[in-house]
C-alpha cells in the first residue's frame, strides 16, 4: 500500500478532532492550551500534504508561519494562565466563574 | 506565492507603520518613565499616533479615483478604498481608546505605558488585516491584532474578573485560530492558492469544484473561525464573559474595532470571492445561503433575549453586541447575492456591503459613547456597573448621562441618531432584493430592534427616574469628557447628515471588486 494525500489528510483529521475534543473536555488549562497547540500542528500537517500533493512550496512557508505564530501565542498565552494562577492558586478552567454569579 | 517587496509599497501601509511606531516608541516610553510618575503622557502620546495614522488616511483616501486599488508586497496586500475606510475606523478607535484609557487606569492602579503601546499595535494589526488579499497573510494580522487585545482584557491585574476574562479570551481566541486556519488548508489543497483572486479564478474556471466536500467543509470552518472574532451564535459564549471582565475602555475598543475587523475581512471574503453563485452548496446551491440565515436568526435571537434579564450593564452591552453582529450579517447576506463583477448584479453587492460598513462606522462610535460614560463608574480594580448603580446620576453629572442616554438611544436605533439610519438603510437594502426569505429575514431583525428597546431603554429609566441606593464612586475624567463630544458628534453627523458617508461606503465597496 502506497501512503498518499488521503492518509496525511485522515491522520491531520483525527489530530484535529482529538485536539478539538483536548479543548472541550480537559479543565486544565495548560493541557486545554497543549490541545489547541495540537489543532495548529494538524493544521501544518494538512498544508504541508497539499504542499507536497500540489508540488508547490506555498504550504511549506505557510507552516512556518503558523509555527512562528503559534510561538508568540505561546508567549502570552503561557503569562495569562500564570496570572490566573497567582491569583487564584487553581489552573481548574471550570473554577474560573466570577462572572457567572 | 511570490513575495517582492518595492519601496512604494510601503506608502500602501503607512498607516499600519505609523501606529507600530508609535506603539514602539510608547513601550520604551514606559521603560524610561519614572515610577512614580503618571502614564497619562505616553496615552497622550498613543493619542497623538493615532491622529497621525488618522490623517495619512484620510489623506491616501483624497487620492483615490474612480476604480482603486494598489496591490502590495506582490499581491500579499492590497490597498484600496475599502481598507482606508477601515484604516480611518481604526485610527479613530485607537485614538478614542487611548483618551479613555489614561484616566481610568490610574483610577484602577494599572497605570502602565504598555496600554498605550498594545492598543496602537492592535489598531496596526486590525488594518493590515483588511487590507491582506492572500488568507495566510490575513492569519498572521488577525493574531497581530488579537494577541494585544488578548494581554489587554486582563489589563488591570487588581481586577480577578479581568484575568479570568484574558485567559476565556485567549483559549476561545486560539480555538478560533486553529479552526480559521484549517479552513484555509482545505481551501488551498483545493484551489492551489491562498490569494483571494486566484481562489476565485479556481472557482470561475471549474464549476465543481464549489461542489467538492472539501471546499465545503474549508469554507464552512473559515466562517467558524470569524464567526468566532465577530461573536456569531453559536460561537458568542465567551463575549458576555469577556466584555464585562475586560477594562471598560478595552472592552470598547473590541466592541468597535476587533467587529470591524472581522466584518471588513467577512465582506472582502464573501462578497467578493465566494459570493453565493460561486459555491454550490448542497442541493440547487442553497445550503450556503441557508446557512447564513440559520446564523443570522439565530445570533439576533441569542443575543437580545439573553440581553434581557441582564442587570450587569457591560454584560448586557455585551449580548447587544451579539444581537448587532445578526443584524449586521444581513447586510452580509445580501450584499453575497450580488456580485462586484457582473453588470447586473453589482448594485445589490455594493448597496448590502456598504450597508454593512456604514453600520460599522455608527456601531463604533455609539458603544464609545456608552462605553466612555460607563468607564468612569469604579475605582481600584472594581467597576460598578449594576443597573442600580446607574439610578439618580441623571441628575448627579447630567452630560455623562445625557451620552449614556443618546448612545444607548443610537444602539436601539431611535432617529434621529447614526444608529437609525445604518439600520434604515441595512434593511431597506435586505428588502430591496425582493427575495421573500430575504424579507423575512428583514421582518425578524426589525422584531429583535425592537425586543432591544426593552433593555436600552430600562437603564434609562434608572439614570432619570430611581432614587440611587448607594454611593457609588464616579471619577471625572477630561479624556472620557473627551471621547463623549467626539462621539456624540459622530453620532449626530451620521444620523441628520448620512448622505456623505453613505457614499464614502459606496466608494469602498466598489473599490473591492476584483481585477
Amino acid at each position: 500500500m502506497t501512503i498518499g494525500l488521503t492518509h496525511y489528510l485522515v491522520l491531520a483529521a483525527v489530530l484535529f478532532g482529538i485536539g478539538s475534543i483536548g479543548v472541550l473536555v480537559r479543565r486544565n488549562a495548560i493541557v486545554v492550551f497543549m490541545c489547541i497547540e495540537l489543532m495548529l500542528n494538524a493544521v501544518n500537517l494538512t498544508f504541508i500534504a497539499f504542499s507536497r500533493f500540489r508540488g508547490t512550496m506555498d504550504g511549506h512557508v505557510i507552516a512556518f508561519f503558523v509555527m512562528a505564530v503559534a510561538a508568540a501565542e505561546a508567549a502570552v498565552g503561557l503569562a495569562i494562565i500564570l496570572h490566573l494562577f497567582r491569583t487564584r492558586k487553581s489552573l481548574n478552567v471550570d473554577e474560573a466563574n466570577l462572572m457567572r454569579h | 506565492m511570490e513575495i517582492t517587496f518595492q519601496a512604494s509599497d510601503l506608502w500602501g501601509i503607512l498607516p499600519a507603520l505609523i501606529l507600530i511606531a508609535f506603539a514602539s516608541v510608547a513601550a520604551l516610553m514606559e521603560v524610561f518613565a519614572r515610577p512614580d510618575q503618571s502614564r497619562g503622557f505616553i496615552a497622550g502620546f498613543g493619542a497623538i499616533g493615532s491622529l497621525v495614522a488618522l490623517a495619512v488616511s484620510i489623506w491616501q483616501w483624497t487620492g483615490i479615483e474612480g476604480a482603486y486599488q494598489v496591490p502590495l508586497f506582490g499581491k500579499m496586500l492590497v490597498m484600496d478604498a475599502f481598507s482606508t475606510f477601515f484604516n480611518g475606523i481604526f485610527a479613530v478607535g485607537a485614538l478614542l481608546a487611548c483618551l479613555l484609557g489614561g484616566r481610568y487606569l490610574r483610577e484602577h492602579k494599572a497605570d502602565f505605558g504598555e496600554y498605550t503601546a498594545l492598543v496602537l499595535f492592535a489598531a496596526a494589526g486590525m488594518g493590515l488585516m483588511v487590507q491582506s488579499r492572500d488568507l495566510v497573510v490575513m492569519f498572521v494580522n488577525l493574531e497581530i491584532m488579537s494577541i494585544p487585545i488578548y494581554v489587554l482584557s486582563g489589563f488591570v491585574r487588581k481586577n480577578r474578573r479581568g484575568a479570568e476574562s484574558a485567559l476565556k479570551y485567549f483559549l476561545m481566541g486560539s480555538v478560533a485560530s486553529a479552526v480559521l486556519l484549517y479552513g484555509v488548508a482545505f481551501l488551498y489543497g483545493m484551489t492551489g492558492s491562498t490569494d483571494l483572486v486566484a481562489m476565485r479564478e479556481a472557482f470561475d474556471a471549474d464549476k465543481a469544484l464549489g461542489t467538492s466536500l472539501l471546499v465545503k467543509v474549508g469554507m464552512v470552518f473559515l466562517l467558524g473561525g470569524l464567526a468566532f472574532k465577530v461573536a456569531l451564535a453559536p460561537f458568542h459564549l465567551w463575549t458576555p464573559d469577556v466584555y464585562d471582565g475586560a477594562p471598560t475602555p478595552v472592552t470598547a475598543f473590541m466592541a468597535a474595532g476587533v467587529k470591524a475587523a472581522g466584518f471588513a475581512v467577512m465582506v472582502r471574503v464573501f462578497a467578493v470571492t465566494f459570493g453565493f453563485d460561486a459555491l454550490e452548496f448542497g442541493a440547487d446551491g442553497k445550503g450556503w445561503v441557508g446557512l447564513f440565515y440559520a446564523l443570522a436568526v439565530a445570533t439576533m435571537f441569542a443575543g437580545n433575549l439573553a440581553a434581557i434579564p441582564q442587570v450587569n450593564v457591560k454584560r448586557m452591552l455585551a449580548y447587544s453586541s451579539i444581537a448587532h453582529a445578526g443584524y449586521l450579517l444581513v447586510g452580509i447576506i445580501t450584499g453575497a447575492f450580488g456580485d462586484l463583477g457582473s453588470a447586473t448584479s453589482a448594485a445589490t453587492a455594493i448597496g448590502g456591503n456598504s450597508a454593512v460598513l456604514y453600520y460599522l462606522l455608527t456601531y463604533a462610535f455609539s458603544t464609545f459613547l456608552v462605553l466612555a460614560a460607563i468607564s468612569l463608574f469604579g475605582k481600584d480594580g472594581e467597576e460598578f456597573v449594576h443597573i442600580s448603580d446607574f439610578a439618580g446620576f441623571g441628575f448627579k453629572r447630567p452630560f455623562v448621562a445625557l451620552a449614556l442616554t443618546l448612545g444607548l438611544l443610537s444602539l436601539a436605533g431611535i432617529p434621529p441618531l447614526g444608529g437609525f439610519f445604518a439600520k434604515f438603510y441595512l434593511f431597506r437594502e435586505a428588502m430591496a432584493l425582493q427575495k421573500p426569505e430575504m424579507v423575512w429575514l428583514t421582518l425578524l431583525a426589525i422584531v429583535n430592534s425592537m425586543i432591544a428597546l426593552y433593555y436600552y431603554l430600562r437603564v434609562i429609566v434608572f439614570l432619570y427616574m430611581k432614587e440611587p441606593t448607594r454611593e457609588v464612586p464616579a471619577f471625572e475624567s477630561k479624556g472620557a469628557v473627551a471621547v463623549m463630544i467626539v462621539a456624540l458628534a459622530a453620532v449626530l453627523l451620521l444620523g441628520l447628515f448620512p448622505d456623505g458617508y453613505v457614499e464614502m461606503a459606496r466608494r469602498s465597496v466598489e473599490s473591492l471588486a476584483l481585477r
